[in-house]
């Protein structure tokens, strides 16, 4: 579904990105960690089309996002670490905006705010304006937004910013059960123990370079804390 | 898609709206008043203006429009690079901007909304101005209809060409900038709107014109079209203002084609620009954001890199700031200093503009120096020293709507740390606003300086008219500063959008109200002193005034700026 080839990219002097490539499949949940500055967010921004390659290619369900980003992006929904928000629309308009954005109709739309909404609890505020959201609140609304339109490949940055042990464990249900149905999940976290939670493969990058890339139980074993251990080891 | 992105746009411009009257009825109420003084002002000097050039200068309605195209070359010029500026902030580096990327629209899509956005973000004063004027000039005619028809077919269209003409360029400097750096392509566009404006003031010397076209006096009504260069026939402005000439003068088939050239030069501009849009935009948008992330990360990494600096080296750059002896005016002080300097450095639009404007107080005090004024008539020569005096200070002024008017603003969603720590607001109000005062001072001296050089014999007037400098480059940081306070936004962080917004426009429309009373008190305290020749005394008795407004807005700018810094966040 997701598949990073050679990818690279250079600001100036600096590599951000060197030669990255990985692969993930349907139905995957990829977990990419890496310490801060390491590059992260700058592959994930790649992805997103939000940044071009140096060299190298993103191809999302088989098409190259830099070259039909539209195409591609009618995939995938991706999850910020700092989302973008219309303050002054309810949540229940940003929502509509958004399937309106992905081609629903009127009453496809309805029934899938309804039901992201519901799932991720946000429906009793979905009538309030995103300006007196709390984090929180923010960030259900936000991943409601992203499991709406039932996206092959979901891209999050931090998925747990902000949310309460509830929204969490939400949160990582909703994942599972997306990934069940056949939906690939590539997610970047500094929560190690969500990953071992719910990331089938691990990738791990330091100074712009994957240096490991395997299953949890490739990766450490079983045990939070040999994780921690070896985590450290490999990204000091 | 842009359908449904319009719509919600819609909604969201109605929203906003109505929120900013909802919450702040007083602030509401003071802008509709400002806009509204403003607007009359303009109509009532426009439409005395247009009596004055047409009866009492006689200079007849082809000459009085030929001054109108160059007026409207010069508003057109503006907007263009107006229109540059807010949508490099607007169409490239914005939030909702990169929002949308991440969904399935067109880029083409995203870019429309978004210069539509830019636009009218932009607009707001001058359609108050364009409407306040044209209204003016049909006042005169008493001809309601050329008001309508020449907003709607002359200078609505002329508006939207030259905001096309500067989404074009951006885009395509944007969209060639990996071949030449983004400071050659800003260097050229610069240098060719500078070039452009300057050969068109030349081509159309007002002087020249006036010479050519009163030798067919008294038919100096006539469309003497003949004496006009050939390259204003590409300037839009140029076909409005001959939309306005034929419309009086009746000749309707000549408005109606007039109207078209302008209407068909928008049409074609605007689709020019989707259709490079449609081409280029997504590139463009991954050019920009790629200088915008090289700056944020390659280039300091890079550049510490090649220094070689160790971390024990920066650190030892940033104790020195700490140690004793810098802290002469309090530890507090110095750090809120050097945070706004550092921050205004390393921010390119702010330096570029900076660089910008003084550059064109370099060249206008060049120009000072270098011209001669010997002109018989006490009234003219007095209007000519008022008029420089108002130029001076409306340079102060665009200095200070453009960097001190943010600057309460740019404390952005980081205000939280001034607000828990223990530090004093006074005195991060004081580093804001005396600082400006300063500099301002600085540059409101030397334009005062200069302004007498022209009239040569009149070298008696340095003294007041540095005093007047002074003055201004007091009053002007400290007015904007109050409604810097008032209409602050914490939320918004891109400074070029803050210094065009509803509030920086109020801001700039008192400013130039004080600004005009100022060039009042100026003309009525040296007329007697120019009708004498220099030989009487200068007439200081109004000088009070001047320093009551200074204090009055000193004053008030650290009660809205305090205020400002305590609000509930």
């Amino acid at each position: 579904m997701l598949e990073l080839i050679s990818l690279s990219k250079k600001f100036g002097s600096f590599t951000a990105v060197e030669d990255l490539s990985l692969k993930v499949e349907a139905g995957e949940i990829y977990g990419f960690l890496g310490p801060n500055g390491a590059g992260k967010t700058t592959t994930i921004k790649m992805i997103a089309t939000l940044l071009r390659p140096t060299s190298g290619r993103v191809m999302i369900n088989g098409i190259d996002a830099h070259q039909s980003p539209q195409e591609a992006k009618k995939c995938l929904s991706y999850v910020p670490d700092q989302p973008f928000l219309y303050e002054k629309l309810s949540g229940q308009e940003f929502l509509s905006f958004v399937a309106h954005i992905y081609g629903m109709g009127r009453d496809e739309a309805i029934e899938s705010i309804k039901e992201a909404s519901e799932i991720f609890e946000v429906l009793p505020w979905l009538k309030k304006r995103i300006e007196d959201y709390s984090q929180g609140m923010r960030q259900r609304l936000i991943l409601s937004a992203a499991f709406m339109h039932n996206p092959k490949l979901i891209v999050i940055d931090e998925p747990m910013v902000g949310l309460d042990p509830r929204g969490a464990e939400t949160f990582k249900t909703r994942i599972r059960l997306a990934a069940e149905k056949g939906t690939a999940v590539f997610l970047t976290t500094h929560q190690l123990s969500l990953a071992k939670d719910i990331c089938t493969r691990i990738g791990i990058i330091r100074a712009s370079k994957l240096v490991f890339e395997g299953s949890m139980k490739e990766f450490c074993g079983d045990g939070v804390e040999r994780l921690e251990k070896r985590y450290i080891e490999l990204t000091a | 898609m842009l359908r449904e992105l319009i719509k919600t746009k819609a909604r969201l411009l109605y929203l906003e709206g109505g929120d900013r009257v909802s919450h702040h009825m007083l602030r509401s109420i003071f802008s509709v008043i400002t806009f509204s003084i403003f607007a009359y002002c303009t109509y009532a000097v426009v439409k005395f203006a247009t009596g004055y050039i047409i009866k009492d200068a006689r200079l007849g309605l082809f000459l009085y429009h030929r001054l109108l195209a160059l007026g409207l070359f010069v508003f057109f010029a503006i907007i263009s690079v107006a229109n540059i500026l807010v949508a490099f902030a607007t169409v490239f580096r914005n939030k909702e901007t990169e929002f949308l990327h991440t969904l399935p629209i067109k880029p083409v899509q995203i870019f429309m909304s978004k210069f539509l956005d830019s636009f009218l973000y932009s607009s707001a004063l001058m359609l108050i101005l364009v409407l306040a004027a044209v209204t003016g000039y049909a006042g005169y005619f008493h001809n309601w209809s050329v008001a309508v028809f020449g907003l709607v077919f002359a200078v609505f269209p002329m508006i939207l060409s030259a905001a096309c003409i500067g989404s074009i360029i951006l885009l395509l400097v944007l969209k060639f900038s990996n071949r030449i750096s983004i400071k050659t392509a800003v260097l050229i566009v610069t240098a060719l709107y500078a070039g452009g404006t300057y050969f068109y003031i030349l081509l159309n010397n007002p002087f020249r014109l006036f010479t050519d076209v009163m030798k067919y006096y008294p038919h100096i009504d006539r469309y003497l079209g003949a004496l006009d260069p050939k390259p204003d026939y590409f300037a839009p402005s140029f076909w409005a203002a001959n939309f306005f000439y034929f419309a009086t003068t009746r000749n309707f088939v000549g408005a109606a084609a007039s109207a078209l050239i302008v209407c068909g030069t928008a049409v074609g501009l605007f689709v020019l620009m989707i259709r490079l849009a449609d081409k280029y935009y997504q590139d463009a948008f991954w050019i920009a954001r790629h200088k915008l992330f090289e700056r944020k990360m390659g280039k300091s990494v890079s550049s510490s890199e090649a220094r070689g600096d160790s971390i024990h080296q920066i650190d030892s750059h940033q104790s020195s700031w700490t140690q004793p002896e810098f802290v002469t005016f309090g530890r507090n002080s110095i750090s809120l200093l050097r945070r706004d300097l550092l921050l205004f450095l390393r921010e390119p639009s702010q330096t570029f503009h900076f660089a910008v404007l003084l550059i064109l107080i370099g060249i206008f005090l060049f120009n000072l120096f270098a011209m001669k004024i010997y002109l018989p008539d006490p009234f003219i020569v007095t209007s000519a020293f008022t008029l420089i005096f108002a130029f001076n200070s409306f340079l102060i002024v665009s200095l200070a709507v453009r960097f001190v008017y943010p600057m309460l603003s740019l404390e952005g969603e980081s205000i939280w740390l001034l607000r828990s720590s223990p530090v004093d607001l006074k005195r991060v109000f004081y580093s804001k606003l005396l600082p400006s005062i300063i500099f301002l001072s600085f540059i409101g001296t030397t334009l005062g300086y200069a302004a007498p050089a022209p009239l040569r014999n009149f070298r008696g007037l340095i003294p007041v008219s540095i005093v007047y400098g002074l003055a201004g480059g007091i009053t002007f940081p400290s007015v904007v500063m109050i409604f810097g306070g008032v209409f602050v936004d914490y939320k918004e962080r891109n400074p070029v959008r803050i210094s065009s917004s509803h509030g920086a426009t109020v801001s700039l429309l008192v400013s130039v109200g004080i600004m005009i009373v100022l060039s009042s008190i100026a003309f009525n305290q040296t007329f007697s002193y120019f009708s004498s020749r220099g030989n009487l005394p200068l007439d200081l008795s109004g000088i009070w005034m001047l320093g009551s407004v200074l204090l009055v807005c000193v004053m008030l700018a650290r009660v809205f700026g305090l205020r400002a810094l305590q609000t509930d966040l």
